[in-house]
């Protein structure tokens, strides 16, 4: 059906055009990228772009104004010391070692809200065990903050110190 | 695997009989050059309708078409994100192309060979048993099933009969 005069067309009068429409269409892409609220880093790492928990990652503009808009339940997975040296304002610590006990605090907390987890950025497993663990359980919107807690004070967002958002019933009669 | 691979067979041969019948027989039966033109014009239209919608839910979150692209385990990570970046406009370019008629043959040949693609890798997913949303239409969740191949397949065809049909009438 394809013709030898067929090819010799498409390489005639439509390979040259194609490159240019690709050529054309990239520029504009990675401009777009370039000037978005929250660009698309190109040397992101796998196991952010695909996490295991299934997951989805937020950049800063968006986490930004999901705190804005208090959508989301901000869920700090560091240990309690660092929670209680800074976080993110209004966040709930919920670190991976007390998660079967902290669980159900989260749960009266969230309402069912949505969550976002966060961690340090070089702890990457912590969060997204967390992350799976929270679906696991039925929470059905979970997302994590890709440039960490120091992506988050680097751009000086809001941040507070302080036992306010522990989960840990014990911590509030102190 | 050989269940899939027949299921992948009987839907080709059926893309190609209708290929076959519209850019063979119908001309051969003496369309008229009015209704082949109308019949390119559907093709150009149809096809740059659905990547102008598929490029605009990609545009607006390049991160999830990233990921979908990642998930494949077809590409390394920094290809994913280069084409979560790039894809998309070059697929609203393509459409606009295609829609004034600027470079559009070749926009239906890039179109043509991105499709050609997009059902090798959907086929390969299925074949290895991944479990994935098709991120053809950004965060909106598509499996990946053998009617994906089949509308990609006509998608195909509405690309390559355009060019046919130029081609023909310049012979």
């Amino acid at each position: 059906m394809m013709s030898r005069s067929f090819w010799a067309y498409l390489l005639r009068r439509a390979v040259l055009p194609a490159l240019i429409v690709v050529a054309i269409g990239a520029a504009g892409g990675f401009t777009l990228n370039h000037l978005r609220t929250d660009p698309l880093p190109l040397d992101l790492p796998g196991h952010l772009l695909l996490t295991e928990s299934g997951a989805r990652g937020v950049f800063l503009g968006e986490a930004r104004r999901m705190f804005d808009e208090a959508e989301y339940i901000f869920v700090d997975v560091r240990g309690t010391e660092a929670f209680l040296e800074e976080h993110i304002e209004g966040a709930l610590s919920l670190p991976l070692t007390r998660f079967q006990e902290l669980y159900p605090e989260l749960q009266v907390w969230s309402a069912g809200q949505p969550v976002l987890v966060y961690g340090s950025k070089g702890n990457f497993l912590e969060v997204d065990d967390l992350a799976r663990r929270l679906r696991d359980r039925g929470e059905e919107e979970v997302t994590f903050l890709i440039p960490g807690f120091e992506g988050w004070t680097d751009k000086g967002f809001p941040v507070e110190s302080g036992s306010d958002g522990l989960l840990d019933p014990a911590a509030w009669e102190d | 695997m050989i269940t899939g691979v027949l299921i992948f067979l009987g839907i080709s041969i059926g893309a190609l009989a209708l290929g076959y019948g519209l850019m063979v027989r119908l001309p051969a039966a003496g369309a008229s050059p009015g209704l082949l033109r109308a019949l390119s014009w559907l093709c150009r239209i149809a096809l740059a309708a659905t990547f102008l919608y598929a490029a605009w839910e990609k545009l607006l979150d390049p991160y999830a078409f990233a990921s979908n692209t990642y998930a494949y385990r077809l590409v390394p990570p920094s290809v994913a994100t280069v084409v979560g970046v790039a894809l998309p406009a070059i697929e609203v370019i393509a459409a606009l192309s295609l829609l004034t008629g600027i470079f559009w043959r070749g926009s239906a040949l890039f179109l043509a060979g991105l499709l050609a693609f997009f059902i090798f890798a959907i086929f390969q997913a299925i074949l290895r048993g991944i479990d994935i949303s098709c991120g053809c239409f950004g965060k909106e969740s598509h499996p990946v099933t053998y009617w994906l191949i089949a509308q990609d397949q006509l998608l195909f065809l509405a690309a390559v009969l355009p060019l046919w049909l130029d081609h023909r009438r310049r012979r």
